[in-house]
């Protein structure tokens, strides 16, 4: 920090020192204050020069004459701004004189104080960085152990408001009243790899200081936006941003610690429920939990990506449910989530509609940002009920990662189950095996395939057939002999009708 | 021959306007009074004598002290002026030939006019003002050190008072605790004294100036541009725009103080006027450019008649209009730090306009 250079007198309007500063006067236009002279009173002798902040200890009374004297002398030296005592307006012939001169006059309640201010910033920039540092370190001491605690610390400590936000811009705790997008854009020019604090301009002056902050292999950044460049004010805070980043990566630690330590613990529970062995210590664990083992349960079986970090983003999980109006127990479980909703009568059919609704759409969110798929299990009763739910949601939630075209999301009701059993025909088994079961009806005259469809889905009724095709029963009748006569087969024994009816489906389906 | 400067009926309009300009704003009420100096005059006229006229004679100085606010609402009797020289004639033991103004500035511009008719004095064309001024010590002679006792104040209740051996600064302060214990204003006559003597340390020819200034005025017509102004009555206009703000703060002294600022519509510059009871002192973008004993007048932008403090509000297009003061103030600083700014309380030196230019 080059020490001559001067202060934006908007930058120091916004600063936390000059918080009760107020513009009484003048053009609203910037000036750059390269210097601080403190005098008596009005009538003094200015002792100023150009570019000057002209502080003037008794001049209270806006009514001397020798006010407007003072800024008409002021004015001529080049004095940059005056400053008055208390924060009373001023006389509109002092106001109209100080927009004529474009000089602004500020109002202080305290002249010395602010006054010094400017001296100190204009003059030890370095004291201003070793005290913000040391105030920082202490903040970081002896704050609260959560981040929140931290950051409210920290923000304190500097004076302005400083927020914890992920690589993509999100605010994720403390205070950030600036422009979001304008933040994200910025930090996505800046790496998290170089160490150290850096300042980045988001609009119309307005400044981001940022500082990496590593945890667990992901990154954020803590960030104290300064409404105006301070050059002094902004190198220091960037030095007392990497202590505060310390600070919060250590907290950061803790909260994993913790966060691990708790999924381990779910995760045990869990496994001896969907065992169905229940010990009474574990009984007493899951209400420890908040689990409710008794009534009715819904198992939901969450997939995620592989290599998420399903401790981490748990809370991300339960946020998303809970926005969906849904509170379920969830559990990091294998490669996703197993989760499970409970209630204490069984819930009827419009129930369970609503909730599988609104799980829909829960994983309609959670795809966008964890690219889940999720399976949803009918609702069983009491404590096995949930292993039993959970394990139709894992093969539900098996087949839903596969279909993109009902949104990775299958729910196991009635209709579900036969789209369960279809979806089973689709396989690569199958597929093959049906299509050769078929062969010998491919270009066959005649429409034989879909005849046979047709056929067995009316029962084997060769009227109801003839209708579906719009063709004459006796075409129907000598057709499906044909069929019977070029498979090989008897449509009379049940198993080949089952094995045939699938092979049309999946042959029409596909 | 001496000329002789006459006053006659028709010459009225013009003094009220002169003596409202020599009175920068103060000075009292002089269109009021002269209701009464036109009925006393009648078809008749004043000689306003020079002092080799009545080089002979004995003179006394008088004219109304006091509020003038009170003097509207408790009208003079018609005995003040009179009773108040012959009160001091007969204490001082000696008989006056001749009256004079004490101040020509504002109502006691008429009001000497008015003793001489009411006396039956000649009048002697000379004060101890030569404009208005709010205090008694300010009076020519008290600052060339001549005595101001023994002097008589008549009050409208009738009841007089003689002061005599008795300082300037005291007498004024005495005066004023009379009056604000009684009507509030009374008649005033100084000691008689031979003229010579008198105009030694007075102002002469100081109601011709007024009737001079008013008869060039009444030349100005409806809304005069600037230039004429300055042209006609030989002084400068220092912004001509818009009121917009008056405001009365305080006490500085014994009288409030205040001020009005002006915005010049074409330049912008903002002219700010501080107050007393007369206009004290201008200043243009904050530089004191004129002050006292030089002449302040606000005129209305309209009819260029002199606006008194107390008539100015916000809104109003006026001209503020500087007028050199009398000389005679100017003439060493002595006189000049009795009428100045500082003697006001204002911490600056005079400005006038002579002596910038």
């Amino acid at each position: 920090v080059n020490a001559t250079s001067g202060i934006w007198l908007g930058a120091m309007i916004s600063h936390p020192q000059w918080i009760r500063v107020r513009r009484l006067a003048g053009a609203d236009q910037d000036v750059d204050i390269k210097a601080a002279n403190l005098i008596r009173d009005v009538g003094s002798d200015l002792g100023a020069g150009p570019g000057s902040l002209l502080a003037v200890m008794y001049s209270a009374d806006r009514d001397d004459w020798r006010l407007d004297s003072l800024l008409n002398r002021a004015h001529t030296i080049g004095v940059a701004a005056v400053m008055i005592e208390d924060e009373s307006p001023v006389r509109r012939s002092t106001h109209a004189l100080a927009d004529r001169l474009k000089l602004p006059v500020l109002g202080s309640p305290d002249i010395v104080g602010s006054y010094q201010a400017v001296q100190h910033i204009l003059a030890q920039p370095r004291v201003i960085m070793a005290d913000l540092v040391l105030r920082v370190l202490t903040a970081g001491r002896q704050s609260g152990p959560s981040v929140d605690a931290a950051l409210e610390a920290i923000s304190a400590a500097l004076g302005r408001p400083t927020a914890l936000v992920d690589v993509h811009g999100t605010l994720l705790g403390g205070v950030f009243d600036g422009d979001v997008e304008a933040l994200a854009g910025a930090l996505a020019r800046e790496s998290t790899q170089d160490f150290g604090a850096r300042e980045v301009g988001l609009h119309d002056g307005v400044l981001a200081i940022v500082c990496p902050v590593h945890s667990a292999g992901t990154s954020a950044w803590i960030t104290t936006l300064i409404p105006r460049e301070l050059p002094t004010e902004s190198h220091a805070i960037g030095s007392a941003l990497m202590a505060a980043s310390a600070a919060l990566e250590q907290r950061l630690a803790d909260a994993r610690l913790h966060l691990e330590r708790d999924a381990r613990q779910r995760a045990s529970l869990l496994g001896e429920i969907v065992q169905g062995s229940i010990s009474d210590a574990s009984r007493r664990r899951a209400l420890d939990l908040g689990w409710q083992l008794d009534g009715w349960h819904t198992g939901i079986r969450i997939g995620v990506a592989p290599g998420v970090d399903l401790a981490g983003r748990r809370s991300e999980v339960v946020r998303t449910l809970a926005a969906a109006g849904l509170d379920p127990v969830v559990v990091e479980h294998g490669d996703g989530y197993a989760a499970w909703l409970s209630c204490t009568q069984e819930p009827s059919a419009k129930q369970v509609q609503d909730t599988a609704a609104a799980l829909r759409s829960a994983q309609h969110h959670l795809f966008t940002t964890l690219s889940t798929h999720m399976g949803v299990g009918r609702v069983h009763p009491g404590p096995e009920g949930i292993g039993q739910s959970l394990s139709e949601a894992r093969d539900a939630a098996q087949l839903a990662r596969s279909r993109p075209e009902s949104g990775r999301f299958l729910h196991v009701d009635r209709l579900g189950l036969a789209q369960l059993l279809l979806a089973w025909t689709r396989t690569d088994t199958f597929q093959p095996a049906a299509h050769a079961l078929l062969a010998p009806l491919q270009r066959q005259p005649g429409d034989l395939i879909n005849t046979l469809a047709a056929y067995l889905d009316s029962e084997s009724s060769l009227a109801d057939t003839a209708a579906i095709l719009g063709i004459h029963r006796n075409t129907v009748s000598s057709r499906i002999a044909r069929i019977e006569s070029l498979l090989g087969v008897d449509l009379s024994v049940p198993d080949d009708r089952l094995a045939l009816h699938l092979a049309c489906r999946t042959s029409i389906m596909t | 021959v001496t000329k002789v400067s006459v006053l006659k009926a028709q010459d009225i309009d013009a003094l009220v306007v002169g003596v409202e300009l020599l009175g920068s704003g103060g000075g009292g009420d002089a269109a009021t009074f002269a209701r009464v100096l036109r009925r006393r005059l009648g078809d008749g006229r004043i000689d306003l004598h020079t002092p080799a006229d009545l080089a002979e004679g004995v003179v006394v100085p008088v004219g109304v002290v006091g509020s003038i606010s009170v003097f509207l609402e408790k009208l003079p009797s018609g005995e003040e002026l009179a009773g108040a020289v012959n009160a001091v004639c007969r204490w001082a033991g000696v008989q006056a030939t001749a009256v004079m103004s004490l101040e020509a500035g504002g109502l006691n511009g008429i009001t000497g006019l008015v003793a001489s008719l009411d006396v039956g004095l000649p009048f002697l064309d000379a004060d101890l003002m030569g404009r208005a001024l709010p205090r008694l010590d300010q009076f020519s002679w008290a600052v060339e050190g001549l005595p101001l006792t023994p002097c008589a104040l008549y009050e409208p209740g009738g009841q007089i008072v003689v002061f005599d051996s008795v300082s300037p600064s005291r007498l004024e302060r005495a005066v004023r605790v009379f009056l604000s214990q009684t009507g509030g204003w009374g008649a005033l006559a100084l000691p008689p004294l031979p003229v010579p003597t008198a105009v030694s340390a007075a102002l002469t020819g100081s109601i011709s100036r007024a009737l001079e200034l008013g008869r060039a005025h009444s030349q100005l017509g409806e809304t005069p541009l600037s230039d004429a102004v300055e042209r006609v009555l030989g002084g400068r206009v220092l912004a001509d725009g818009r009121v917009i703000e008056v405001s009365r703060h305080g006490n500085a002294g014994a009288f409030a103080r205040g001020s009005t600022t002006v915005i010049d519509s074409q330049s912008r510059a903002v002219v700010r006027i501080e107050t007393e009871n007369e206009y004290l002192l201008a200043l243009v973008d904050g530089r004191v450019e004129v002050s006292t004993p030089d002449l302040l007048c606000l005129l209305d932008r309209r009819t260029a008649r002199p606006l008194a403090i107390d008539q100015v509000r916000t809104g109003d297009e006026v001209l503020v209009v500087a007028l050199p003061g009398p000389s005679w103030w100017a003439e060493n600083e002595h006189r000049l730090a009795a009428v100045g700014p500082s003697s006001f309380g204002l911490n600056t030196d005079a400005m006038l306009l002579e002596t910038r230019s």
